[in-house]
């Protein structure tokens, strides 16, 4: 595990590799405020002649609005280099699954718009108060739809009780088809003392109430979210490297797609919890170790002129 | 095992057995309906002088609604003999964990009313969607008190992204005890197209944003509820039987005590599930064996006249 703190290690990492795929939380910006620097770097990147590729797990923006997000923190980009969960589950069942009946979403309004981009029917979305209680009269009042293909679980802020009960009984169909985007247990909310439940939560609830765990991962880590870059992107993995803050869901993404990995720790991952793992006698553990680290990516920033 | 639907069985366990303890969803009910004969067996036992005790993972009520529940559907009780989670983690709170400041409830009413009966101050109850969305200002806006002691999570028809929020930030603190119920996945409803999810659904989600399991489970399986019955009621483990429908939750919590048990197959066991373990028994489930078997308590109800 190298540290590229180092110039000559920057350079090296500038004349090995052709494409940069970032994830975005804890890595370009926490919350709503850029990680200072790291709009510098990625912009020098892209002006090397470089293919700069924004990777995220965070299925609540669709790409249109991913761009806005970007570009306001200072990160210009245009949609075909942008890919969310939303856009990756949307994908998945257009041209894999072919869907052609419903699916039943928990999940945001982001989820909605890209599977509308595709023409796919769906419903679910926002809040669902209907059954609060164990009363058997409460619970029939959630009437089940007869054509859905597919329960789909992203972020959603707005889980409940009834979605829950819902996506159990469309579950117990086993030719529906279980896709969640992510398993992410926490969202990195940069200084707070809040512990914010990330998609993770929503998932697991559905997986305990359908007793079932998901057919496929739209998200990190995972090959369908590669395989969906590649659809579109001419990528040499080879001289790809994958830049993120989670030793989870980005470093074990990039070794089960042959990427080089760094890690920064501006966001979930620590030097401690890297430390743990390198001490670690657990086999498992290994796939999380990244072949780079470095404190933030604003620290390469003075290299960039 | 025995199958106990042979009078001869039936009286072997009359006679070596002083205390019957039951547990009530899908033994004594299914839903709002009262398995059929199970009544006249229930209080023929109470007439033969036999201890009988009501132990139940289901947190929706107090003692004193359970009470009510069992006298309309023919099964008079007095609140002595009822335990329910709503209680026990009351008791645990109160008389173990000797909590003075605040607990906060993932929860219900009938949590509530044990707590206040304990004179234990507690918030959460009801809906709370406070936050919705992983805008942080929409987070900040889920106030975190001062002195919450605990977390306890039980039942709760309202659980939602806030609910997680406060648990998470709340459980973040090593001293703030994690409490929880029981771990059941499921709420059996009798005959229903719908999939209802128990409270291990909400404990699974609190536990991933926590990063915690629980410290303590108020329910069955485990020791922590027997003893709460014990302190009340005095119990030879050797001359009694735990009767009921779960083997995960009933048969297990009957072995760990040390007491005979007995599955029913009106509930989450069914008579194929009866019928499967008497021709043969999974020596890995050892402990999930129950060591009589009987399609459904009404099936005594002709010997008991």
């Amino acid at each position: 595990m190298n540290d590229a703190s180092s110039e000559d290690v920057f350079q090296n990492l500038i004349s090995s590799n052709d494409t940069f795929l970032f994830d975005c939380d804890g890595v370009l910006w926490k919350g709503a405020k850029a990680v200072p620097g790291a709009a510098a770097v990625v912009n020098f990147l892209e002006n090397l002649g470089k293919q700069v590729i924004f990777v995220t797990n965070n299925s609540t923006k669709s790409r249109d609005k991913y761009v806005d997000k970007l570009s306001s923190l200072g990160y210009p980009s245009d949609k075909e280099k942008i890919f969310g969960t939303a856009y990756t589950s949307a994908l998945y069942l257009k041209h894999i699954a072919k869907i052609d009946g419903k699916v039943y979403l928990i999940g945001n309004e982001s989820m909605g718009e890209e599977l509308d981009n595709v023409g796919i029917k769906h419903f679910g979305i926002g809040p669902d108060n209907v059954a609060t209680s164990l009363d058997y009269d409460d619970i029939k009042r959630c009437k089940l739809d007869e054509d859905v293909n597919a329960v789909l679980v992203g972020f959603d802020g707005h889980i409940s009780f009834s979605k829950l009960v819902r996506a159990g009984s469309y579950l117990r169909n086993p030719n529906c088809l279980f896709l969640a985007t992510n398993s992410d247990a926490r969202l990195p909310l940069g200084d707070c003392k809040h512990v914010v439940p990330g998609t993770g939560v929503m998932v697991a609830s559905v997986c305990t109430v359908a007793a079932r765990e998901p057919d496929v991962w739209c998200g990190k880590p995972g090959k369908f979210m590669f395989e969906c870059i590649q659809k579109t992107i001419d990528i040499n993995p080879d001289r790809a490297i994958m830049i993120g803050d989670n030793t989870k869901t980005d470093i074990v993404f990039g070794k089960q797609n042959s990427l080089k990995t760094l890690l920064v720790f501006s966001g979930v991952s620590s030097r401690d919890s890297v430390n743990s793992i390198l001490e670690s006698s657990d086999p498992a553990l290994k796939e999380q170790v990244p072949d780079y680290v470095l404190p933030s990516l604003g620290d390469w920033a003075e290299f960039c002129s | 095992m025995a199958n106990a639907k042979a009078k001869k069985v039936f009286n072997e366990l009359i006679a070596s057995c002083d205390t019957f303890l039951f547990d009530c969803d899908g033994v004594l009910w299914q839903g709002y309906n009262a398995i059929p004969g199970a009544a006249a067996v229930v209080n023929f036992l109470k007439k033969s002088g036999k201890q009988v005790i009501f132990v139940t993972n289901n947190s929706t009520k107090s003692r004193d609604k359970y009470v009510a529940k069992l006298s309309s559907l023919g099964f008079p009780s007095e609140r002595k003999n009822t335990f329910g989670t709503a209680y026990t983690s009351a008791k645990y709170l109160k008389d173990i964990a000797k909590i003075n400041g605040k607990v906060y409830v993932i929860g219900n009413e009938g949590i509530g009313e044990e707590l206040d009966n304990l004179g234990i101050e507690h918030l959460g109850i009801g809906p709370d969607d406070t936050s919705t969305s992983q805008d942080y200002d929409d987070i900040k806006r889920c106030e975190l008190q001062e002195n919450v002691e605990a977390v306890l999570v039980g039942f709760d028809g309202h659980i939602s992204f806030s609910k997680l929020i406060k648990a998470g930030s709340y459980l973040r603190d090593p001293n703030c005890i994690f409490v929880a119920t029981n771990d059941d996945s499921r709420v059996p409803l009798g005959d229903s197209d719908h999939i209802v999810p128990g409270t291990g659904a909400m404990v699974k989600s609190v536990c991933i944003v926590a990063g915690r399991e629980p410290d303590v489970w108020c329910g069955k399986p485990g020791k922590l509820m027997f003893e709460c019955i014990q302190k009340s009621h005095d119990i030879d483990p050797d001359q009694t039987v735990m009767v009921g429908d779960n083997m995960k939750t009933d048969i297990v919590f009957g072995k760990q005590n040390g007491l005979k048990t007995l599955l029913v197959g009106t509930g989450v066991a069914t008579e194929e599930t009866i019928k499967a373990i008497l021709q043969n028994s999974d020596p890995a489930l050892k402990e999930q064996t129950p060591d009589y078997v009987l399609p459904s308590l009404g099936d005594w109800a002709d010997f008991c006249s």
